[in-house]
């Protein structure tokens, strides 16, 4: 399990709008166009696999910034903003 | 007859690169009950006639490098995927989108399917090209390095690409991705000779049925199949010297669990996400991937199309009652591991191997039973305890001398009784709670409805480690199949009653997190209530996923590993690669 942050740029509305679709699936938006997950090595393959067919190269920029365990902890994070699912469990 | 084993084994994987299409057949072996059947047949068929039977080419390949990997691949039809083997089929599937071609002046073809009736080979050519002669090429993963088993598997290629040609082929390239390099390969008579040599080792593993021994060194990192193989662990048990070579398998995954257990909730698809909403409201909104497992208590909803995604991925969906009855859950197909439930089958036949099995589960019981007692005793120090120990000691020493299965039964009965009796002493004066007796359907006091929940918790997670593992659950050694119950999930869960759910009851009881209130009394008999059960939930999850080391191995790992490993050291007893079951006994 990594964590990464997920950052994108997309110029093209309806382009954004299917990639913001598909990172939903895999990660938790924390800011307008701000992404934050952790991911198994599975998934992020495919998951930047699908990015990769969606998104057009030359106009649209997406980065992924994997963070190690020791970073993770020293994330600060002030206001009003969305935080990804940890591991464990959840119950309803 | 082979096609029908294409359909329900691993073949198919070597046989359609396209993402997609394993998307669909995997559906459809989901749907499609009756393909595992077929293969049950085709596999006992495989001893006596195997005219028919292709091996893959990719495969072919495997057996110089491990040929345990081909047997699981082609014999078990395992479908173990990391990240590695995952990378291999996305980058397959980038290059069959390409419509440019690499290089001029060639005409070149992808993704070629071939077959050859003379050496028995099926499989896909990742390219073949052409300028003044004709030449496969395979593309590997990693970087330039001098490999024979991938000059076999080229040299194959061509030897079927010759047959179906019948033109001459003197050489092949191989391509490194990450390196962007091509390696040729020249097509000797010695490399034409090795790969017929190779295709009957191929045959012969799967005549012999026998398992080959594991490799158990480097080649193991990274391995898909480890988890299935588990190479260290059996070269341990099977040769004592080697037990400091036992490495845990790196990074497996603790994925999320998620409980619902809110009346009139409904869990449904959204995107790839699990979205749980009462009424108006969501409750969660939750990325798929790396969902282990969902459970239901009680009257919760859930659609079909959500199901059908998760039994695609394979994640467990559990349903509980709120009362802590233990439905069933949802299941994949079955697995394709038929050569396994062959030989449960088979032991299950025998009244000796079924008493050898039944004997160890109960070992494993008392055992633990006797330990948990032990520890309590240390500080306690109580003479009933002293009692209850020696007694449950001196009918451990009994039970080798056991030659029915009613008689075993009776000794896990005296031994049960005598710890039930003690069981109020472990619970702490300050508690509010007494335990009397064991008592169920319905439970009539707090202790037992705890107890109740715990092991319909503890039975969810063994009847899902033992379908992950490929076993028939309904056919038990200990517990008779009689009544439609999870025979297997019953006899395995036997040795971890003790240290998962009694000591975490005692726990939860004598650190005072569950109290008075998350109970409710009916006429009927005691359960938990709403917050009873989620403190309960948590605190189960909490010693699921606890740390522990392990007995033989020396290694941490959690208990919801340890279900798996017990059951997989089952499954190779049973096909006869360990010799005996040694139960997971705690210190």
């Amino acid at each position: 399990m990594k964590h990464y942050i997920i950052t994108y740029d997309i110029s093209d509305d309806k382009r954004r709008n299917k990639i913001y679709k598909l990172l939903r699936d895999y990660a938790v938006p924390v800011q307008y166009s701000v992404f934050e997950a952790r991911l198994k090595d599975e998934d992020y393959l495919l998951l930047r696999y699908k990015l990769e067919r969606l998104m057009k190269r030359d106009t649209d920029s997406i980065i992924f910034y994997r963070q190690c365990i020791r970073c993770q902890k020293d994330i600060l994070r002030l206001g009003r903003s969305g935080e990804p699912f940890g591991d464990g469990i959840f119950i309803l | 007859m082979g096609s029908l084993l294409f359909v329900g084994s691993k073949l198919s994987f070597y046989y359609f690169h396209n993402l997609e299409y394993i998307e669909k057949l995997r559906w459809k072996g989901l749907m499609v009950g009756y393909v595992n059947y077929e293969v049950l047949i085709v596999m006992e068929m495989l001893k006596t006639n195997n005219e028919h039977i292709y091996l893959p080419i990719s495969a072919i390949a495997e057996i110089l490098y491990c040929p345990r990997n081909f047997y699981y691949r082609v014999v078990e039809g395992a479908q173990d995927l990391n990240a590695h083997v995952l990378e291999g089929r996305l980058q397959e599937d980038r290059r069959n989108e390409r419509t440019r071609v690499a290089r001029e002046g060639y005409s070149q073809v992808r993704s070629v399917m071939i077959s050859s009736e003379k050496l028995r080979l099926i499989g896909v050519v990742d390219v073949v090209e052409e300028d003044s002669e004709i030449y496969p090429v395979e593309y590997k993963k990693g970087s330039l390095k001098e490999s024979l088993s991938d000059d076999v598997q080229v040299c194959a290629q061509a030897m079927v690409l010759e047959e179906k040609l019948g033109r001459d082929i003197n050489r092949g390239y191989i391509y490194y991705v990450q390196s962007r390099t091509r390696r040729e390969v020249v097509l000797d008579e010695s490399l034409r000779s090795l790969v017929e040599k190779t295709v009957n080792r191929g045959f012969e593993i799967i005549n012999s049925g026998e398992i080959p021994t594991p490799a158990a060194d480097a080649r193991c990192e990274g391995c898909a199949l480890a988890r299935r193989c588990l190479p260290f662990e059996v070269s341990c048990l099977v040769d004592e010297s080697r037990k400091k070579t036992v490495r845990p398998i790196p990074c497996f995954n603790q994925g999320r669990v998620l409980y619902v257990d809110e009346p009139g909730a409904y869990v449904r698809k959204k995107g790839e996400r699990i979205w749980v909403t009462k009424e108006k409201d969501t409750l969660i909104d939750m990325p798929l991937c790396n969902l282990e497992q969902v459970v239901l208590s009680g009257t919760v909803n859930i659609s079909a199309q959500l199901i059908k995604i998760l039994l695609e991925r394979g994640t467990e969906v559990h349903f509980l009652s709120r009362g802590g009855k233990y439905y069933g859950c949802l299941q994949p197909s079955l697995s394709k591991n038929s050569v396994l439930r062959i030989a449960q089958h088979k032991a299950f036949q025998s009244n000796s191997q079924c008493l050898k099995y039944a004997r160890e589960f109960v070992r494993g019981k008392l055992t633990n039973m006797r330990t948990l007692l032990v520890r309590h005793n240390r500080t306690q120090k109580d003479k009933n305890l002293l009692l209850a120990i020696t007694k449950i000691k001196s009918m451990l020493k009994k039970l080798d001398d056991i030659t029915s299965l009613n008689s075993l039964l009776g000794i896990e009965g005296i031994c049960s009784k005598e710890y039930f009796k003690v069981f109020n002493c472990l619970i702490k004066d300050t508690v509010p709670f007494n335990f009397n007796k064991r008592n169920r359907r319905p439970p009539e006091d707090p202790v037992n409805a705890l107890l109740g929940y715990g092991y319909s918790l503890l039975t969810k997670d063994i009847s899902s480690a033992v379908q992950v593992v490929g076993f028939d659950p309904y056919i038990g050694f200990l517990h008779r199949s009689n009544y439609g119950r999870p025979a297997l999930a019953l006899d395995l869960m036997e040795e971890f009653r003790p240290i998962i759910v009694d000591s975490l009851v005692l726990k939860v009881l004598n650190k005072g997190v569950i109290n008075k209130d998350d109970f409710e009394c009916q006429v009927t008999g005691t359960f938990l209530n709403d917050s009873g059960r989620k403190k309960f939930y948590r605190a189960y999850e909490e010693r699921r996923h606890e740390m522990i080391t392990h007995p033989i191995f020396n290694y941490n790992l959690p208990y919801l590993r340890i279900f798996e490993l017990q059951a997989r050291f089952l499954a190779k007893v049973l096909q006869g690669e360990l010799y005996e079951y040694k139960p997971f006994l705690v210190r």
